[in-house]
């Protein structure tokens, strides 16, 4: 009988021969021809609106935090408030951003409404702006700081994910570019506008934020009709429509499929290609942040700069980026389209090649000299942000986009940044200001490096989003089709403990009601697939899917209501507890629906008579093959419909191993599908028709009961011994 | 009912921002402004601090608070709420100019912003308590003779 994992085997066909399409759908069309900015959006029939409107918001976003770092001292003066609370609150606005731009993903990693969170906080922020003009004292002031900081966390979480799912692939690199030229727009304005309401309008700190915040008010109205897409729009939907054969009803995963906030997050760390973008990120916010500083001091200490002229350099400086991001963008777009890999390989020399340039402008004589010099090194780490953020967003699904940002600005301004203040803070009183900036510097190269060695992973990380995509819209067709799926279907599992790998590319299937046994030496990996199948382990690639719904990196506690139980290995009870408690314990699941509980210890006790015997008695005084039944027992409490059980006779004498399999066997004619660990060859063969035999983390056998007994070279006589006398006919 | 919580939620929150919202200065003001020293000057010792005031005339309508490196009271507090300990750098006069015999270097600071001062004066009302955000300062070098 074919059995319905071969129709896995399939579908794996399938995502080989899509492999192309697929990536050129996210993007990646391996062709060096960009076409047109502008003929682009005209053959979509698009506008800059989106993009225009978000850039709009990141500029006015910007207000608060400039009005107040630059009228810190005038806020103190007329609110009487003390100097150091000012630069706290500043640090407080910024610790704000960070901690809200993940809530705020989690807020939109269930529905695509990014559109809403982006203009209900662009307006908030804007009103907090607009409030800072009315506060009456520090309490207000830090409220307002706060509230700025947690509702500027969108910027981080929704912003550019939203982008990206507003415009083609092909235009992707070009408007991630637009956008940051935005944000570096708002360095230069942000600053001039407060110098032109101070020193033209002659307003006090108070009307420069009521005019600010007016006209953020006014500027985030203008975003009002910005509309969400829907998640990814131009990327994965598209390549779905590609698979396509017939517009399908729903695309939104079942909600008890759906990852969560924690599962997101976990799943986008276990991405090698983000790892090492949130390793290069920390490493540049531990550079940024001091740098800041000390170069504050040496503009100060070697060229007398007063405050109001450092901030016109640094707004001339912006002028750098922005002209810079914009002048790349065509170049970023060509390389992405034809090799991401090529794309990170120059984001790690061009900001190598600004930290050179920062270094040139330390030892500049002439002051021209070093102005350009230093526009061009921080121009060039302006540069790299739009091409990292390609790459990296583009090899993660759209629903995780606004975590994998929130991430990257929690990596660069909290890890970094905090990180950073606290490493580097200090150097200049030891090096001096010129030895601590290049110290800085050569911290730098570090995030260089891991931006270098992103470009060996990047592919095949895009190869598993795509293999992800059109395995997805594979299974859907195929359930449509009324196909049979396997209950459990494994494939290409790898697994790792620490360094140690112990799986690899395990492919693995069980279909409903069926019973199979995972057979092997010790130490072959049997119980740490249980472990990935149950979702205490997860796998670094592959995939695990329920009934054709991908599980991978679902939490254990979700897989239990699917009805996914594993009876572990050893002896899998609570010692000091009662017979009773042990089962109530595991009645949890339930929740408070005690009757339910109550009736399944009822139900427990009946299929065991001997533990209603003991009910009081404590677990760790029943006897070895007594506390496999509590075991098992436990294990139904849940009602399984995927029962994993792990060496179920190990150290049990034979009578009392007899005992429990006549049990499984029972279970399993219930209709709940088992797979029985075990190293006992002979019992394990007793029982089950179907086989998997594992060595060193790999499948070496996968097939008839009876089959696997020819095979000497995989089990040995050892196993094998009375196995033929022992042999029962399978049912 | 749900738009009531809300509400009753936001007020909540706007309360203590508005709290204390008077006439507040949303334009620049000359009504109190220091004459020397001019800020980013150096000056020797014992240094002058002179200022003028519009519509303010002391003691009649009161007297200046000067605060000498550190920050002034918050509008509408009163100078005597400062507790003894607290007055180092605060001098309460009724003239328009203070005569600083000697500026102390700075502790904590970087050496090359020890010898850097400020001096903010504010308008007091004949209880003592700070009249608006009015407030005239400056800030500059002290060179100290050897």
């Amino acid at each position: 009988m074919k059995r319905s994992g071969d129709v896995i085997a399939e579908v794996e066909r399938d995502e080989q021969r899509h492999s192309a399409e697929g990536r050129a759908a996210m993007g990646v069309t391996g062709e060096t021809h960009v076409e047109g900015f502008w003929r682009e959006l005209a053959r979509h029939h698009l506008t800059l609106y989106p993009v225009v409107a978000l850039g709009l918001l990141v500029i006015v976003d910007q207000f608060q935090l400039n009005a107040f770092i630059i009228q810190g001292p005038e806020i103190s003066r007329g609110l009487g408030v003390p100097r150091g609370l000012v630069a706290l609150l500043v640090s407080l606005q910024g610790l704000a951003l960070t901690l809200a731009a993940l809530p705020i993903a989690a807020s939109v990693e269930a529905r695509p409404r990014r559109a809403m969170v982006a203009k209900t906080t662009g307006v908030a922020w804007s009103v907090a702006t607009l409030f800072t003009g009315l506060v009456a004292n520090g309490f207000g002031l830090g409220a307002l700081m706060l509230l700025d900081g947690a509702s500027s966390g969108s910027v981080l979480a929704v912003h550019q994910p939203l982008l990206l799912d507003s415009y083609p692939t092909s235009l992707r690199g070009r408007i991630v570019s637009v956008y940051r030229a935005f944000y570096e727009a708002g360095a230069v304005l942000s600053p001039l506008f407060v110098a032109l309401l101070t020193g033209v309008f002659l307003l006090t700190w108070r009307g420069v934020f009521l005019a600010m915040g007016a006209t953020a008010l006014l500027v985030s109205l203008v975003a009002l009709r910005l509309r969400d897409p829907g998640f990814g729009r131009w990327d994965e939907a598209r390549l779905r429509r590609l698979l396509r054969a017939e517009p399908a009803d729903d695309e939104r995963q079942a909600d008890e499929h759906r990852l969560r906030f924690f599962e997101i997050t976990r799943r986008l760390l276990m991405i090698t290609t983000m790892r090492r973008v949130l390793l290069s990120y920390a490493i540049l916010g531990m550079l940024l942040v001091p740098l800041n500083t000390y170069f504050i001091f040496f503009l100060e200490q070697r060229w007398g700069l007063t405050p109001d002229r450092r901030g016109l350099f640094f707004a001339g400086v912006a002028v750098f980026s922005v002209v810079m991001v914009l002048m790349f963008s065509r170049h970023s777009e060509r390389l992405f389209r034809s090799s991401p890999g090529r794309l990170f390989r120059l984001a790690a020399v061009v900001q190598l090649a600004g930290l050179c340039c920062i270094g040139a402008a330390l030892l500049m004589p002439v002051f021209a000299a070093m102005f350009v010099a230093f526009g061009l090194g921080i121009g060039c780490f302006a540069v790299v942000t739009p091409m990292v953020q390609t790459g990296f967003l583009s090899i993660v699904r759209a629903q995780m986009r606004p975590h994998a940002t929130a991430l990257a600005g929690i990596f660069l301004y909290g890890v970094g940044g905090i990180g950073g203040s606290i490493v580097l803070g200090g150097l200049d009183v030891r090096y001096g200001v010129v030895g601590s900036v290049a110290a800085v510097l050569g911290v730098g190269v570090f995030s260089s490096i891991a931006l270098n060695s992103v470009r060996r992973h990047v592919d095949a990380d895009l190869d598993r989003t795509v293999a992800e995509v059109v395995e997805e819209e594979e299974l859907r067709a195929l359930r449509a089709s009324g196909a049979r799926l396997p209950m459990l279907s494994c494939r290409h599992l790898d697994f790792s403990y620490g360094q140690l790998q112990v799986l690899f590319g395990v492919d693995f299937s069980v279909d409903d009601g069926e019973m199979v046994a995972l057979l092997g030496t010790n130490g072959a990996g049997k119980s740490t697939l249980l472990r990935v199948i149950s979702g205490l382990g997860l796998p670094s690639r592959g995939s695990v899917r329920f009934r054709g719904a991908d599980i991978t990196y679902l939490d254990a506690e979700r897989r239990l209501p699917l009805g996914i139980t594993q009876v572990p290995g050893g002896r899998a009870v609570f010692g000091p507890l009662s017979v009773v408690d042990n089962l109530r314990v595991y009645g949890h699941t339930y929740g408070r629906q005690r009757r339910e509980v109550e009736r399944g210890i009822d139900s427990a006790f009946a299929a065991f008579p001997r533990l209603a015997e003991r009910r009081n008695q404590p677990a760790s005084t029943l006897s070895g093959g007594e506390q496999q039944m509590l075991g098992l027992a436990k294990a139904l409490i849940l009602k399984p419909r995927l029962l994993l059980i792990d060496e179920l006779s190990l150290g049990l004498a034979p009578k009392v191993v007899g005992e429990l399999m006549g049990t499984v066997r029972t279970i399993n004619r219930a209709g709940v599908a088992v797979v029985l660990v075990e190293q006992s060859v002979n019992v394990a063969l007793s029982l089950v028709e179907h086989a998997y035999f594992m060595e060193r983390g790999e499948i070496r056998f996968d097939g008839r009961a009876r089959d696997l007994l020819q095979r000497g070279d995989l089990v040995r006589s050892v196993f094998l011994e009375g196995a033929g006398a022992t042999l029962a006919p399978a049912t | 009912m749900m738009h009531r919580a809300r509400a009753t939620v936001a007020i909540a929150l706007l309360a203590p921002l508005l709290a204390g919202c008077g006439p507040y200065l949303l334009r620049q003001s000359d009504r109190l402004q220091i004459t020397s020293p001019q800020t980013s000057t150096t000056v020797a010792q014992p240094l002058t601090v002179s200022w003028r005031a519009q519509d303010f005339s002391a003691p009649r309508d009161g007297r200046f608070a000067v605060f000498v490196d550190r920050d002034p009271i918050a509008p509408g507090s009163s100078i005597d709420d400062l507790a003894p300990q607290d007055r180092a750098g605060v001098y309460v006069v009724s003239t328009t100019s203070l005569q600083l015999k000697l500026l102390i270097p700075l502790a904590g600071v970087d050496p090359a912003e020890q010898n850097h001062h400020d001096v903010t004066v504010v308008m007091l009302d004949r209880q003592g308590n700070r009249i608006g955000e009015y407030a005239g300062f400056t800030e500059f070098d002290v060179v100290h003779r050897s």
